[in-house]
């Protein structure tokens, strides 16, 4: 169990005390544990209890509701943000361990993070860069300072169109429309008139912030079906 | 437990749950105490390295899932205290309380059990450094990177954790 012989001087209790511990030996996880584990399913499937059908509905109810024709709306990459989030928080934290930062970090924060939805993120959690990339706005936040406990949030101006995300992580949460991930601790939703995409909070975690996410007035849907018409049709977007 | 592999390769998602799961199981263990919470913990770890691979640079890998699953339990404690299910102990040097059979000789079989309900009951902030020190084997220098703390607070801490579990042991 010993991993290193950085022996240090202590006295003959302390060293007792330290050589049972030693003594301890590994654990087995029960059995079956890791590839239940490795095969998890979502971490919400046990909380939301909506059926195919009921989700379907919802799916389509989404749609119309949010003026969306198919593929008129954003659709989040998530792979790549998540990847974008890895990416940014390891070398935001780990500077000596990982590759230099992406050429976009965003020269005023303080006006940034004006312009962001306001979400009520879980206490601790405190915003430490900001950065622009092609087609979104990402916030990064920590509470310890450790890339593996960060969390980013990507602001995508538009509607989500939700059918184009797939079917199998579409679901609600608090009566709110989202599309969740679970494996990779990412949550789409639609704030107002932003599509968010957070990535790196647990399942409960998603779920207080639900509650803060400010839904998109009926103006934000008008305005949307308006500009994919006129972009469409080939007129210059309203926004 | 813990070795230096020396690889230079990443392992995918699937290598490191088959092939170190036992070792994060197991810090997962010791850290929280009981199989159920260590369950939960693994889970969490295993998302964490999940999203962490991609930026993982070659080096000691147990080292990093160590540093990832103590992360995660660090963050459960705090959500926890956020939220208490039940009245925490304001006392930071409070005494664990004795075994019951503390004046009784024990049965050398039953000794890591016993062990670990004392290691349970000890104060986070000494039981995560005396089981990274003790029962890992880590050096004071890497506990004090894992836990971004100053090495004379690792070593304090780890004293007082020792301290404390004696108290109890006699």
């Amino acid at each position: 169990m010993t991993h290193n012989m950085n022996f240090e001087p202590e006295e003959e209790w302390e060293a007792s005390i330290s050589a049972m511990l030693s003594g301890l030996g590994p654990v087995d996880p029960p059995e079956g544990f890791m590839a239940s584990a490795m095969n998890h399913r979502p971490l919400y499937a046990g909380r939301t209890t909506l059926g195919l059908g009921a989700l379907t509905a919802c799916a389509l109810a989404l749609a119309v509701s949010l003026g969306g024709l198919k593929g008129s709306g954003v659709v989040p990459k998530v792979d790549s943000l998540a990847e974008q989030h890895s990416l940014v928080a390891a070398s935001f934290f780990n500077p000596f361990q990982t590759e230099p930062l992406p050429e976009a970090e965003m020269s005023n924060p303080d006006e940034l993070i004006a312009q962001l939805p306001q979400l009520e993120l879980p206490s601790g959690l405190e915003p430490k860069a900001f950065f622009a990339g092609s087609d979104f706005q990402q916030a990064l936040f920590s509470e310890t300072n450790a890339a593996s406990d960060a969390v980013s949030i990507f602001h995508q101006p538009g509607l989500v169109d939700f059918s184009m995300l797939p079917e199998e992580g579409l679901m609600m949460i608090e009566d709110v429309p989202a599309w969740v991930d679970a494996e990779q601790s990412i949550t789409v939703l639609q704030a107002r008139d932003e599509a968010v995409t957070i990535v790196g909070l647990s399942a409960d975690q998603v779920a207080n912030v639900v509650r803060s996410v400010p839904k998109p007035t009926a103006v934000d849907k008008l305005s949307e079906a308006m500009n994919t018409i006129t972009s469409h049709l080939g007129f210059p977007n309203l926004k | 437990m813990s070795v230096e592999t020396g690889v230079a390769t990443v392992p995918s998602w699937e290598e490191v749950a088959e092939t170190h799961g036992r070792f994060i199981y197991s810090l997962a263990y010791r850290l929280a105490g009981n199989h159920h919470d260590a369950q939960d913990l693994v889970q969490e770890v295993l998302l964490r390295v999940r999203r962490g691979l991609i930026n993982y640079k070659p080096g000691n890998f147990e080292g990093w899932l160590s540093r990832i699953t103590t992360n995660a339990f660090l963050d459960r404690v705090r959500k926890q205290k956020r939220r208490p299910t039940q009245k925490l102990p304001d006392d930071p040097d409070r005494v664990i309380e004795g075994s019951p059979g503390a004046d009784i000789e024990m049965d050398a079989h039953d000794l890591p059990d016993h062990l670990q309900e004392l290691l349970a009951q000890l104060q986070v902030e000494y039981r995560v450094p005396v089981v990274l020190k003790d029962v890992m084997g880590y050096s004071y220098e890497e506990i004090a990177t894992y836990l971004d703390v100053p090495i004379g607070t690792v070593r304090s801490r780890i004293h007082r954790g020792r301290s404390k579990l004696r108290k109890a042991l006699t």
